[in-house]
């Protein structure tokens, strides 16, 4: 955990161009960057691509960054999720389903959620297809509500409902399989 | 509000859990490469700190401008030297900024002067008087030149071309029926005659 002073006195020697300072804050958010990348992408290798031109762009425009108006972990994350999101952009697009409502979802049971672990969790979650997978972590994981994925997506608050309702579909299916 | 499931917060806190692999030091190697190929850019509002000098993308910059300002004033001087002597300087009217609070002459907006072509003025108009103000022209009686009334050229037009032989005209010769067939080929051309070949066997 960092300081608000080390922060302050890291984000003043990255500004100035420090090398050393950057290479420090790389490490210090490595792994929560890499974790955030890794629930976006396919394989380590794509997490580790989102993952560097992160913070590429993290250092580029640190001197945007105002630490009164909010956390650089935040700030970062952010960032890591913005370029998630454009590499599945790149590759897929995040059309507009006027799909129609699928009712009421089956829910997963706890107990079965509990019994996986974290890498079987990551290996279900990145058999969902690439729009799909986004959806849910920002939902699910991040916490972001449909009108604010529309946004960060350009498809519509509907169409977002429907990936996600579609995902957890998708998630139950599989986990009842892997448990049996 | 999000509509949230039992499970997601339990999802939410199994994949905060996920192991990382060990990528840093080939992550930073190409963060590192990058940051080098691209410097990063000052986009604050804050104004940056004093670097000591140009980067490298000030330099390219300053030369280019110096190089284009430069081109521009030899083309300027190059252009006012051939017309010098029978240019006639157009005559525009400088209005300064009604403020109160501006005394001062440099802050009064020039119009910018176009570079326009100018058509140089005759001499012979005005031989003792190269530059004549306005209200002098009055006093002197209108010169004498007659400009000849614009004329629809494109009518009647002919292009003289000197030393051309005049070729004969070809019409067709309307007093002869039209004949048939070939030209060159008369009735009897068309009459089927057999000849005797006695070499040829039947």
């Amino acid at each position: 955990m960092i300081s608000r002073e080390e922060t302050i006195s890291l984000i003043e020697e990255c500004r100035a161009g420090s090398r050393r300072a950057q290479e420090t804050l790389f490490r210090k958010f490595y792994a929560f960057a890499m974790q955030t990348a890794m629930r976006y992408s396919r394989n380590e290798n794509d997490a580790a691509d989102i993952t560097s031109v992160a913070f590429t762009k993290v250092f580029r425009s640190i001197h945007s960054f105002d630490i009164d108006k909010g956390s650089l972990f935040a700030w970062i994350k952010r960032i890591v999720i913005n370029e998630a999101i454009d590499q599945v952009k790149a590759k897929d697009r995040f059309s507009d389903y006027d799909a129609a409502d699928k009712g009421e979802i089956p829910g997963i049971d706890n107990h079965a959620v509990a019994k996986l672990s974290a890498e079987e969790l990551l290996k279900l979650i990145r058999m969902l297809p690439p729009v799909r997978q986004t959806v849910f972590n920002l939902y699910v994981v991040e916490g972001y509500t449909h009108r604010e994925i529309a946004e960060m997506t350009g498809m519509k608050e509907g169409t977002s409902k429907w990936h996600l309702s579609e995902a957890r579909d998708q998630l139950q299916q599989q986990i009842l399989k892997l448990l049996e | 509000m999000n509509e949230q499931y039992s499970y997601d917060p339990l999802i939410a806190q199994k994949l905060a859990e996920l192991p990382v692999p060990d990528m840093a030091d080939a992550i930073w190697a190409g963060i590192d490469a990058h940051l080098k190929n691209d410097p990063p850019q000052d986009s604050s509002n804050t104004p940056p700190k004093p670097s000591g000098g140009l980067n490298t993308i000030g330099w390219v910059i300053t030369g280019v401008a110096v190089v284009v300002v430069t081109a521009l004033v030899i083309w300027l001087n190059s252009g006012n030297k051939n017309q010098k002597n029978n240019i006639v300087p157009p005559q525009q009217e400088i209005k300064p900024l009604q403020r109160d609070s501006i005394t001062d002459d440099s802050v009064v907006q020039q119009p910018v002067m176009k570079k326009t072509p100018v058509i140089p003025a005759p001499t012979s108009i005005f031989p003792d008087e190269p530059l004549l103000k306005p209200d002098s022209l009055i006093n002197h009686p209108a010169p004498s030149i007659v400009i000849p009334a614009l004329q629809d050229t494109t009518k009647n037009f002919t292009l003289p071309i000197p030393n051309q032989p005049k070729l004969p005209l070809l019409t067709p010769d309307t007093t002869k029926p039209k004949g048939k067939g070939v030209k060159g080929l008369s009735d009897s051309d068309y009459k089927l005659l057999l000849k005797n070949d006695s070499g040829r066997n039947k």
